[in-house]
């Protein structure tokens, strides 16, 4: 297992470590297990809390359960019947002492951007910044919104996720929202984030990567979200060191991280996480 | 007055909105995995009862607004006004204009009990008791031995208010009526 309390916290802009005296509680795995990833070589999984600091809501707990696991020479698409596979034994071995909902054997899947623009009719990737704000000021009043990458969430969370009840791969996201992951351009030459997100019961249940191994992307990423987070008026967080010197050695891999409390909310038909 | 951020929201927090005292009514804390979190807040206007959906980014704050619910005993109407009378034993009085009274005004039965909410220590709204006992001043003739059958007739109470009553209720009868529905309850023997 690797260390919850580490020397870093997270890099991302809005994403808030609980920080001790000894160091920080991490919101993910992720780093700490990049950098065991990087010196063997191996496949790994884990089972572990996170804490994120300030997230107490019906779906959303400071201290969670992540299941978060690395496959060395892997694709998306392999890592989606990964996830197909456990979702399918978690949903046998629940049943047997639990009512749970039906979930399909094999999930559906859609890009981002076709279901951006099923509920908006509007590019998330090639409409720019302007467009995006002034839909979200006539959807939702979601004017308070000005990161472009905040925009497009605020947007997806209103309207899109809410219909994605049934077991849904959501792929390709904008490149601005690329976290970890590596960027690659579509099928109509956008530039977009290699990524993807689990949604069930209406609900981001897991999320996953192929991984960035470009050791200076992720310092030009880190010091941008530094910027922003100056911006913001927030703290600047130290770069991982430990981190950027695993990034010369990671394999190319993919990598999902799931929500344990959410996934058992969605199949138990929970509505608040607390009672999971 | 004191603001509130949204991490304080919670159902009956009151607070100013657009000018006007509202009280939250729903709150709920959304944050898209990495993205920025906000709340969708649903909030009831307390001048018009009309509830407002907004979305806050989260840390966004809201001054408080200063309301307050008094138990008013209803005195009478000088036309313009609606006077009420404290019941905490202080006997203090208050006028309500039409805009306040308008949603219970054909329920207002002098020395019957109400709650009044007071803005800044003025009436905004005044809330009827769930259920209220009034007499009926006109409906049609009542028919004698039909108590058991369905079938109703609109009265008109002390009150001015409209409620569908059996057919055997007559004239000068007293009817026990719910507020919220304006639906008869039963007859109330003097």
């Amino acid at each position: 297992m690797t260390p919850l309390l580490r020397d870093y916290g997270s890099n991302e802009v809005h994403l808030d470590s609980l920080k001790l005296d000894q160091g920080y509680l991490q919101t993910s795995p992720e780093y700490a297990m990049k950098c065991l990833l990087a010196e063997t070589g191996q496949s790994i999984y884990q089972l572990c809390s996170a804490f994120r600091a300030g997230e107490v809501g019906s779906r959303h707990r400071v201290e969670f359960q992540m299941l978060e696991w690395y496959r060395v020479d892997y694709s998306l698409s392999e890592l989606v019947r990964d996830l197909e596979t456990l979702i399918s034994e978690i949903v046998y071995t629940l049943a047997k002492d639990f009512t749970v909902s039906a979930v399909d054997r094999h999930f559906m899947s859609a890009s981002y951007a076709a279901l951006f623009r099923e509920h908006y009719d509007m590019c998330p990737h090639a409409s720019s910044d302007d467009q995006l704000k002034a839909l979200a000021c006539d959807f939702a009043h979601l004017d308070a919104f000005s990161r472009r990458a905040d925009v497009l969430d605020a947007l997806f969370a209103e309207a899109v996720e809410p219909q994605l009840t049934k077991a849904t791969i959501v792929t390709d996201f904008p490149a601005c929202q690329a976290a970890l992951a590596e960027t690659r351009i579509d099928e109509e030459g956008n530039e977009v984030a290699h990524r993807f997100e689990f949604y069930l019961g209406g609900m981001e249940i897991a999320n996953a990567y192929q991984e960035l191994t470009d050791a200076d992307e992720l310092r030009r990423r880190f010091e941008e979200n530094n910027k922003l987070r100056r911006e913001m008026g927030k703290e600047e967080v130290t770069n991982d060191a430990e981190l950027l010197s695993a990034m010369t050695t990671l394999p190319g891999c993919a990598g999902i991280a799931l929500g344990v409390d959410r996934l058992l909310m969605a199949l138990l038909g929970e509505t608040d996480i607390t009672l999971t | 007055m004191a603001s509130y951020s949204t991490n304080e929201f919670k159902s009956g927090l009151k607070v100013m909105l657009e000018g006007d005292p509202c009280s939250i009514v729903e709150n709920e804390f959304v944050k898209p995995g990495k993205g920025q979190a906000f709340n969708r807040v649903k909030l009831k206007n307390l001048k018009t009862g009309r509830v407002w959906e907004r979305t806050f980014k989260s840390g966004e704050s809201l001054e408080g607004a200063d309301v307050m619910d008094y138990d008013m005993e209803y005195l009478y109407t000088d036309g313009e006004y609606w006077h009420f009378m404290k019941t905490d034993g202080s006997y203090e009085q208050l006028a309500a204009d039409q805009a306040a009274v308008e949603d219970c005004i054909n329920w207002l039965k002098e020395t019957e009990k109400f709650t009044v909410t007071l803005w800044n220590d003025v009436p905004i709204s005044v809330t009827p008791p769930n259920f209220v006992e009034l007499e009926v001043v006109e409906t049609d003739p009542g028919l004698k031995g039909d108590t058991a059958q369905g079938g109703s007739k609109p009265a008109t109470l002390s009150t001015g208010a409209v409620v569908k009553v059996p057919l055997f209720i007559n004239i000068g009868e007293v009817v026990r009526v719910d507020t919220r529905t304006s639906e008869y309850q039963n007859r109330v023997k003097q």
